[in-house]
Formats: structure tokens, sequence, C-alpha cells
């Protein structure tokens, strides 16, 4: 049988007695202790009485510390996209646009995603200065307006840091938090350095692979060989029926976040360059499909103040170059800072430049005057 | 509701055991409030479970009641039959099915049969309080005690099997009896070791034998020591991961002042497989015995029927592992196995102990292997690398390093058996109740983590 109990010692029941009080109470003790000190430190920064210490980002998962990067009042600008942006730099755009920036690109970011850590940030920057936003082919492919994509689950977003409601905002209490709230307790003390910048921005490209030509030409042509494509012949042509079959619901989206921001606020839509082998093959209904998403993106950029668009997606300099990328769709931290040039030649610089359209066009009217 | 999840530890328990013992001196009031705790257990699952035990438990006791007033064996035969038929449509349809289909060169499509958590328990359970009453050796209960009997939710899902005659006259003892701290006490500890055994041990080695099962699953040849690496991450897995859940429900019912028997008595120390299926699964082995092996004659109608005896058992014991022919193989094999060791056993020669215990453990990874296979394909892949058909070679990818394998084993093989810790090294010390506070602290947040699994039990 199983458990046998000695029951002619009353001395023992006294001793455990005692025990089974110290189990218990250390066990409820620790239970309320805990959470207590999850609540103190609060390590995300989202709750809704929180005291103001100096936190900083304790985890690589930007699905939970973005949101309160995006709370901090050191921001002005946010970038707001996916992987294809986040490498934008808040350090080279900060001097050229006169901004400070942070940047909330998330990797794989579906367009809520994207649309739900923009409304964090403009709940608390009604005004900002200037606001980024990638939009790449999580906007044009229509299957992708799902609510994640990717590898990425429900459970990987923490809804209740975005929403308006405080009374959701109980952190979980598990073993995963409490290593946060440690690191975060230990940061708050000095007791840590910061491993990842306060402006969010991340060179994920240092830890990934060394930057070896043949291995980017495997990813990118499938052999080491570099290849070119073919323009489709005859081309598609693009009739009414065919334009008009294009759908683009993400964009909705697009617009809805460009309403909220207020006239004053500089906002710049890019879109990021993808290597000349991934783009659309000329003559294919996939240009036609491209060039109409960028045609309807330009008509409703037009239609705010402030606002610009930016085609990176053409063929230039940075997409024919292969040593520029490290795999498809995703460019170098060099082009980053590229981009970041080219940006603020056209949003904030006097003076023209006659490389300008080698490396972007231009879909909207030009601010300089 | 899983033992090793947030809402078991920190409300389920908490509140079922407060409101136990707030009712304990009145006897029938607490025996109802186990019951309900229980259907609310077993119903957290799947609400559509709940009927078919409930229905069964009725039956079976109504079969009890008009024994006892018309006491005719074709009462309790219709019961026996009654549940042979339920556990047959919902466990074994699709397999007989499919097989008898397959035999006549047909194919056919598995129908969407749901198969209830915990049915060969309570199942089994049922049959042996039917069986003993036929024997005469069973009295007839009232019904609350009954369908405590069957629905207890420490045992309910993966066991230990209990009998009527060893759990149902406890639940007159009043639970605030002499020794109530000590078995509180030993209750927590043990369920600390479960939870321990399953979340730390257990989940830990199960990535390894996952990894390397799901590869040799999909038409991969494992290298001789990744086979030999997936056999034993596998041996270990399922032994932490069912000893630790029969840990944690012998702990739970010392809580309620209830003594469930042991399942596991440090099997892999076993130095014979006769040895090793007395220290394996326990009840299980018991329940075989007295229902189908002696029954069938079990050794006093010479070797001839007890072979086969032997072997019927295990077949079946294998069979009730699962609807599939990997279980059914594996049974046999350990069938075979003890019919092996009865011969050897006669010729009155004995193994050093040594020895036996290498053959013994060395066999039965063997048949951990065919267990834990999908197929008898992706069994025999893996045991022909194990024996060297496939070459001798190193690799491994990268997983879990074996020296960590190694250290992992070390519970299992020198470590006290769960019940030896608790009955004999566990002192009522203030210092040793605050470590398993802490632990269970860290387990009991850890379970929050969301990256649990289910008990591999669950599945039979």
């Amino acid at each position: 049988m199983g458990i046998t109990v000695n029951s002619s010692i009353s001395n023992s029941d006294v001793s455990w007695k005692r025990f089974a009080s110290i189990l218990i109470s250390s066990f409820i003790g620790l239970f309320v202790a805990g959470y207590a000190f999850i609540l103190i430190v609060d390590p995300y920064g989202m709750l809704p009485i929180s005291f103001d210490f100096d936190r900083g980002p304790i985890t690589a998962e930007q699905r939970y510390f973005y949101p309160g990067l995006a709370k901090k009042s050191q921001f002005d600008s946010a970038i707001i996209g996916s992987s294809t942006v986040r490498l934008l730099n808040p350090d080279d755009l900060n001097p050229l646009l006169g901004s400070k920036f942070v940047n909330l690109a998330m990797n794989a970011a579906s367009v809520f995603e994207q649309e739900a850590i923009f409304d964090v940030f403009l709940r608390y920057h009604p005004h900002p200065k200037t606001v980024i936003f990638g939009v790449d082919h999580v906007y044009f492919e229509k299957n992708n307006y799902t609510k994640f994509i990717g590898a990425v689950k429900p459970e990987h977003f923490p809804e209740w840091m975005y929403d308006e409601n405080p009374l959701n905002d109980w952190l979980p209490y598990n073993w995963r938090t409490m290593q946060i709230t440690l690191k975060q307790f230990k940061i708050i003390t000095g007791m840590r350095p910061f491993k990842y910048r306060v402006d969010g921005y991340e060179d994920f490209t240092k830890t990934m692979f060394t930057h070896d030509i043949d291995h980017i030409r495997e990813i990118i042509y499938g052999s080491k060989t570099p290849q070119q494509k073919k323009p489709l012949e005859p081309p598609v042509q693009a009739t009414p029926e065919l334009i008009k079959s294009f759908e683009f619901p993400a964009v909705r989206h697009l617009d809805r976040m460009l309403s909220q921001l207020p006239e004053s606020t500089l906002k710049i839509v890019i879109i990021p360059p993808f290597h000349i082998y991934h783009q659309a093959t000329p003559g294919s209904e996939d240009a036609v499909k491209w060039k109409e998403f960028k045609h309807r993106v330009a008509n409703l950029v037009c239609r705010y103040q402030n606002a610009l668009l930016l085609d990176f997606m053409i063929e230039s300099p940075i997409t024919t170059r292969d040593e520029n990328y490290f795999d498809q769709t995703h460019y170098t931290v060099a082009v980053a800072k590229e981009i970041s040039h080219w940006i603020a030649q056209e949003a904030v610089s006097e003076a023209d430049n006659p490389n300008f359209n080698r490396y972007c066009n231009r879909l909207t009217a030009s601010f300089k005057r | 509701m899983l033992f090793n999840s947030q809402e078991f530890l920190l409300v389920f328990l908490p509140l079922t055991l407060m409101l136990y013992f707030a009712f304990a001196g009145k006897e029938t009031l607490r025996i109802w409030v186990l019951i309900s705790a229980s259907l609310f257990f077993y119903a957290y699952w799947d609400l559509r479970f709940l009927p078919l035990l409930v229905v069964s438990v009725m039956l079976n006791w109504l079969c009890s009641q008009l024994h006892s007033s018309y006491p005719h064996r074709s009462i309790l035969v219709a019961g026996v039959a009654l549940n042979l038929l339920i556990i047959g449509f919902f466990k074994y349809t699709n397999f007989i099915i499919g097989n008898v289909a397959a035999t006549a060169g047909g194919g056919f499509a598995p129908w969407n049969i749901i198969l209830p958590l915990g049915i060969s328990f309570f199942t089994f359970q049922q049959i042996s309080y039917l069986v003993d009453l036929k024997r005469g050796a069973a009295p007839v209960y009232p019904f609350h005690k009954y369908l405590l009997y069957v629905t207890f939710f420490p045992q309910l899902i993966a066991g230990p099997i209990v009998r009527h005659d060893e759990i149902i006259g406890q639940y007159g003892f009043d639970p605030m009896r002499e020794g109530v701290y000590e078995r509180l006490s030993k209750g927590f500890v043990l369920l600390f070791i479960g939870l321990f055994k399953k979340m730390i041990l257990a989940d830990t080695v199960a990535k390894t034998a996952s990894f390397l099962f799901n590869d040799a699953a999909t038409g991969n040849t494992l290298s001789f020591y990744g086979a030999w690496v997936a056999a034993a991450a596998y041996t270990l897995q399922i032994y932490y991961d069912f000893s630790g859940y029969s840990d944690m429900a012998i702990g739970l019912g010392s809580m309620f002042g209830l003594s469930i028997p042991i399942n596991f008595n440090a099997p892999y120390l076993a130095v014979s497989i006769r040895d090793f299926w007395r220290r394996w699964h326990i009840t299980l082995s018991r329940f075989l015995r007295d229902y189908l092996y002696i029954p069938m004659g079990g050794s006093w109608f010479g070797m001839p029927r007890q072979i086969t005896a032997v072997m019927i058992t295990m077949l079946l014991g294998g069979l009730w592992h699962g609807a599939g022919w990997t279980f059914v193989i594996w049974g046999g094999l350990h069938g075979l196995a003890l019919v092996v060791n009865h011969i050897w056993e006669k010729t009155g020669v004995s193994l050093p102990k040594p020895f036996g215990w290498v053959l013994t453990l060395i066999f039965v990874m063997f048949g951990w292997v065919i267990f834990r296979a999908d197929s008898m394909g992706t069994a025999v892949s893996i045991i022909r690398t194990m024996v060297g058909m496939n070459g001798v070679s190193f690799d491994l990818p990268d997983i879990m390093p074996p020296v960590r394998i190694f250290y992992f084993a070390l519970p299992a093989f020198i470590g006290p058996t769960s019940q030896r810790l608790v009955e004999h090294w566990l002192r009522p010390r203030p210092i040793y109740a605050a470590v398993v506070a802490c632990a269970l602290f860290y387990l009991a947040l850890k379970a929050g983590d969301g990256d649990y699994s289910e008990f591999i039990y669950f599945q039979f």
C-alpha cells in the first residue's frame, strides 16, 4: 500500500503538524511575495499602475517588450513594419531627420501586429514628429491578411499589452515571467547592463552567419552562379478586368494608420528593396500586380498632408548587387544606412541629388520647395 | 486537467482539499465533495466524456444491485461483457475493422471515434469488481461509495488500478484521525517528487526521444549511437512519466487520507523479466495475474497450459495499452521472455545477478523501442541499427548530449524509490519542509509556462 502512518508516536504528530504548516505557509508566502515582486518590478512596464523605473528591453521577444518601448516619452518618431525595415537604425535617422526614433518593426509582423504596435505608440505620442512605414509583401499578399503570419502563433503575441483595457493587464504568473522580472530587476538596480538597445534597434544579421557571397547566392539563386530573369514574352496585358481582380485588403489598414496621424506628422511610406531576382518577372502577371499595388498605395498616400511614398523595389544599384543581401528580401546594415540617407534626401534635404532616381522612385509629390 | 498544470495545482487542489476537510466529520458529505471534484476534473477535458463515465458506473452498480437481489451469474457475465463491449467499441473498432478490411484486401477510412480518457483504467476497475462479486469476494456497496471508487480523480485517468477492497473501506475513516499532518506532508512531498519526475526528468529526455523517433519515422536511418540514445531516452521517459504520475496519485490520495497502492518499485533494477513485471506497473500486473492468468489455469495444470496462459495474458496486456500491432508484439515479446524465464527457472541454473540485470534491461529497452515506434517498420529499422546491422557509426544530431542522459538515468538506477524516500528517509524537519515548499513553488510557476506535455499513459 501507499502511505503508511505510524500512529503510536504523538510527538511525531506534533512534528508533522509543524512540517505541514511550514510547507504550506512557505508555499503561500513565496507565492504571494513572488507575484508582488513581479507587480512591483513590472518587467514590461505595461501595468496600469507602475513605478517609473528605468527599464530596459530584457528579452529578444520583440512582441513582449516593444509595447513598453512604444510608451516611452523619450521618442517622438517611430518605424513600423516587419523585418524588411528592422535594420533602419535610429542612430542614422535621428541626425538626418532631426527626430528621436524608436524602431518598432517586428520580425514576421502581420499588418494586424503592425497596427497594434502603431496604436500603442500613438496612444502615448499623439503628435509624433515622423512615422516611417515599411510596406512590403505583407501588405501585397492577399492571403497574408491574417492575424498572424508565418511561424507566429497567438501565444507569441500578448494582445493584452496592446489593447486599451487595463483590467486584463495582469502578468501571467509563471516561471518565464519570473525570470524576466529577475533580469529587469537586475537592470533597474544596475546589476546587469542593458543587452538590447532601448530604441528597439537590433542588428539581427550579426549572429546569423558570415557574409559569404557563395552562400548568399545559394540562397538567392539556388546556385553559386548568378542568374538572370528573362522578361516574359509576350507580356501579360494589364486589362481592366485583370486590374480589377487584384485585392489588397491590408492596404485599408495603412489608410487607417495614416488617417490617425496629425497633419504635422511627417509620414514616410517606403517599399523596401527586394533583391532583383525576387522581384516580379517583367511582363508577368505579378509585375502587373505589383505595379497596381504601388499605384493604389500612392493614391492613398497622396491624400495625406506631409506624406511621402518612396519605392525602393526597383532595379537599382542596391537590388542588383548580391553583396547587398543576406537573403532574397533582407538587405544588409550598409544598405539600411543608404536607405536612411535617401529617405532623408527626399524628406528634408533642400538640394536635389542627381543620383536619387537610380536608387528610388518617389511615387508622390515632392516636398522640396 | 493535468496534475502539472496551474489550474490543478493552484485552484482545483487547494479548493478541493479545503472543502473536503471542511466536511471531514461528515462522511457522506465529504464523499460527495470528492465525487463532485472528480467529475469536474474529468469533464474539464471534454464534457462529452462525462456521460459515458457516469452511465458506465451506474450500469455496473445496477448489475451489483441486481445480483444481490437475484444472485445469478449471468447478470455479472452480462456486466463484464458490457464493459468489454464499451472499451472494445471506443478503443478497438477501427483497429479490428481496419485489419479485417486489410486482410480482405479492401480499404477502410477509420471512423471518428474519440477515445474517452482513462477508459482502460476505469473499465478494468469495474470488471475486477464484478468478477469479485461473482467469486463471492465482494460486498455490494452504496452508490456514492462505488461512484467514488471508480471516479476518484487522483487515479481516474491513469491508475494505479485500485481494487475495491483496498480503498472503499477507507472512505469511512475520518480524514482528521491521528496522522493527518503526516499524511498531508507526505502527500505534498510525493506530489513534488512526481512533478519533478514528470516536468524536469521525463519532459526533458522526451525531447531527445521524440526527435530521434520522429526522425526514424520519416524513413531516416539513425546512427548506431543515435538508436541507442533513442532507446535509452525513451526508457527513461516512460519510467519517469508514468511513475511520476503514480507518485502524484498516491500523494494526492494521502492528502485526502486514502492509501493508494504503489505502482512502481525500481523496475530498472530488475534482475529477470519476472522480476521486472513485479516492479513495473504493479497494479496492472496484479490485475492481469488475478483476472486473466490465474483463471486460465496459471501454473497449476502443467507447462503447456501455463505457457498458453502467459502468452494470452501478455498479448492482451499489450493490446490493453493501445490498438496497434506494435503494442501486441511488445506484449507478445514480454510473454515469450516470461515463458523463457519460467523454463530457465525450472532448470535450477541461476544467472549471476549483474548478468541478469544487464540482460533484462537490454531486453526491456528493445521492447520500449517497439512500444514507442509509430510502426513496426520504424521499430525494426531502429532495432537493426541497435544491433549493428546498419553499421556502427557514432554520429549524433545536435540534441541532448548522452552524458546528460546518463545523469538523468541516475535516479532510476541508484536513487531510492519515491515510497522509500518518503517512508524511510523523510523526517519532519522544518528545513525539509521549506525546501519542498520552494521546489513546489518553482514547479507551480513552471507549470504556467505552457510547454508541458500530457502523460504517456493518458492515451491508454
